[in-house]
């Protein structure tokens, strides 16, 4: 039996059209794009006695508002909520809330009602799952796990001015221009100095365990942008792009969870590039003073927590680029958050959940 | 008399190194010091220096372009908090990196360079700290070191030495604070010395670590410390300068330097302890030790 070639192939071109407008199209519809699914002040929010029955660990979602900090679940029941002292570490599921002289830090384990006193004095930040305790004059930092085991204590012929932890890595970027990468437990990994400007300064760094990539932003005159390939102690040059717009601060930069997507922060701008396909990348501009960014997986969007004259804005736009929506909350911004593919901001004294839908176009 | 032509020796190197690193201007009017390079701070060292003033102005050591400006909080996910508080480092010919810390308020956004008699920002209590006061320190960025500042800022006035509390020949099984004479059994002993300078600055009475600790024993140079600059070792701060030791093994107390073994045979010993601050002032002590056999 012989079938028409003419007919095969037409037909191949029907069913890919098909898979493709069932499958492949599904996406964000701008009207779709922000889905408020609660909101609650937790100001006059009470937390319930019996709030954390059924709850198990991996459903507390960590937060922050104007004045205080606490965990909720997916549904809106506050399971912790507690003044931020000065500033506050969080993790997924344990904290440290801090003063501004950073002494008798305590890791707090609000589930287990754990307590672990730091035997060191500085400003804590939480990474990839981590505590990192930055010294006060910012040239050494000691590490710690969430329950308070010492991993190391390093100090630096420069202060440090970036700091990321994924997977057992650990970076840390210093003002003399070179990102020192070392392994969980204290032992070197390897050193990174692009060494491309007139001055060398690394303003930004971001790790990515999931593909072994290293993102730094660094040097003035011009300000770059380097993309690296880590294997072991060894790693090789990728990417290299110069910012157009550069800053002579803290500059965020972060992958997506599985480490495809890469954003950094510009003076005026949040540049996405595919970490696959560089060539795929595109800016996003900024209004206000960027607070925060997340890029969301699951829903293929990218959002930009700014402040706009004391106000928050939120941008939502597609993983190529296009925006789907912009809102606009009274109250400065206070913390952006993803956790299940859902969204948590913080703005004034309100926690909102934001979802997204995907519909087929 | 070698000590005293070393003494000379040292004297003259220690004034020509001061008077022609006399390169930078302090950052503040009426400058007061509060901490010195070199101090005690956990088990690290103080890499700069706290300066007070009854002036609000803080300028740069030196004409400098921006390259690094913090602020004093950050609560993003993806922020680093600063403890110096509100930040500002300023690149300067040489290599040269100047940084100030706890200021008043963000160094503006828009202004690259800073001549030496522009304003960089005011003194403040930002960050982990509570008195009103400027950080500075001082990075050698060729050679990796933190710069003593105070040997590149001229001199302010202090006309009185250090002060040298107590010398101590320490064994396993016995310790001997040396006064005028003291009689000590043969053996090998640790040297510690306990000293600090002194200055009032912000209203308080600060102790600070002093410039250089010098040691001879029967006429020889023993043993020496100076705080001319840091640098790293093993992911450790420890002094350029030999004996180049961690904190946690220099200081056993506060202002207690251990300053390594002495070894004494039966007879009659000299220790000559020689203590400098930064302003060139010096504390000197001789201890007479009758060394008895076991």
């Amino acid at each position: 039996m012989s079938i028409d070639r003419g007919f095969l192939f037409r037909a191949i071109a029907i069913i890919a059209v098909l898979v493709y407008a069932l499958l492949g199209s599904y996406t964000i519809k701008p009207g779709n794009a922000y889905i408020q699914e609660w909101t609650i002040d937790v100001e006059t929010k009470n937390i319930d006695s019996d709030s954390t029955e059924g709850i198990s660990t991996e459903d507390w979602i960590p937060f922050r508002v104007e004045d205080s900090f606490g965990f909720v679940n997916a549904d809106g029941r506050l399971l912790e909520n507690s003044s931020i002292e000065w500033n506050i570490a969080l993790g997924t599921s344990t904290y440290c809330n801090y003063t501004k002289q950073g002494s008798e830090l305590v890791i707090k384990d609000p589930i287990r009602n754990y307590l672990y006193p730091l035997s060191v004095e500085g400003y804590p930040v939480e990474r990839g799952g981590d505590y990192f305790v930055l010294s006060n004059d910012l040239t050494g930092v000691s590490a710690f796990s969430a329950s308070g085991e010492f991993f190391f204590s390093k100090e630096f012929p420069s202060i440090i001015t970036s700091l990321n932890a994924s997977g057992d890595t650990v970076g840390i970027g210093l003002l003399s221009g070179k990102v020192e990468l070392f392994n969980k437990d204290g032992s070197y990994q390897a050193g990174i100095r692009p060494e491309t400007s007139r001055i060398n300064v690394v303003y930004g760094s971001a790790l990515s365990s999931a593909n072994q990539k290293v993102a730094i932003v660094h040097g003035i005159d011009p300000q770059f942008l380097s993309l690296y390939q880590l294997d072991g102690t060894d790693f090789q040059l990728l990417n290299q792009v110069e910012i157009s717009d550069p800053k002579r601060s803290q500059t965020k930069t972060a992958f997506s969870e599985n480490g495809e997507y890469l954003l950094w922060e510009t003076a005026t701008e949040v540049q996405v590039m595919s970490t696959e396909d560089p060539i795929e990348s595109f800016s996003l501009p900024l209004a206000g003073s960027l607070v925060d960014f997340e890029f969301s997986l699951k829903l293929g969007a990218i959002y930009l927590l700014e402040e706009e004259q004391e106000a928050t804005v939120l941008s939502i736009y597609s993983e190529d680029g296009r925006q789907y929506s912009k809102e606009k909350f009274s109250g400065r911004p206070q913390w952006l958050s993803q956790a299940e593919g859902n969204l948590y901001i913080g703005t004034g004294s309100l926690l909102r959940k934001v979802t997204s839908e995907r519909f087929s176009k | 008399m070698k000590n005293v032509i070393s003494l000379l020796a040292f004297s003259l190197f220690f004034y020509s190194a001061i008077s022609t690193l006399y390169s930078f201007e302090w950052p503040v009017d009426d400058p007061q010091i509060g901490s010195t390079f070199g101090s005690q701070a956990g088990e690290s060292y103080i890499k700069g220096i706290e300066i007070f003033s009854s002036a609000e102005a803080v300028s740069p050591i030196e004409a400098g372009e921006l390259v690094l400006r913090s602020s004093e909080y950050a609560k993003g996910i993806h922020d680093l908090p600063s403890p110096m508080g509100n930040l500002a480092v300023l690149q300067h010919e040489r290599g040269i990196q100047s940084i100030y810390g706890h200021l008043g308020s963000p160094v503006k956004e828009d202004v690259p360079f800073y001549n030496i008699t522009e304003q960089l920002g005011t003194i403040g209590s930002s960050g982990t700290i509570k008195a009103e006061l400027v950080y500075l320190q001082i990075i050698d960025s060729e050679v990796n070191r933190y710069v003593n500042p105070l040997l590149s800022l001229p001199s302010i006035g202090d006309n009185s030495e250090p002060q040298l509390k107590e010398v101590t020949l320490s064994s396993a099984v016995d310790s001997f604070p040396l006064e005028g004479t003291t009689s000590v059994p043969q053996g090998s002993y640790r040297l510690s010395i306990n000293t600090f300078d002194e200055s009032s600055a912000g209203g308080t009475v600060h102790r600070m670590a002093p410039y250089s600790i010098k040691v001879y024993i029967n006429g020889e140079a023993k043993d020496s410390l100076s705080f001319e600059s840091l640098t790293v070792r093993d992911w450790n701060l420890v002094p350029t300068a030999p004996p180049a030791l961690e904190a946690a093994e220099l200081y056993s107390g506060p202002w207690e330097f251990q300053l390594g073994k002495v070894n004494l045979q039966p007879g009659e010993a000299a220790i000559e302890v020689f203590v400098n601050d930064f302003s060139g002032n010096e504390a000197v002590r001789t201890y007479r030790i009758e060394v008895l056999s076991n």
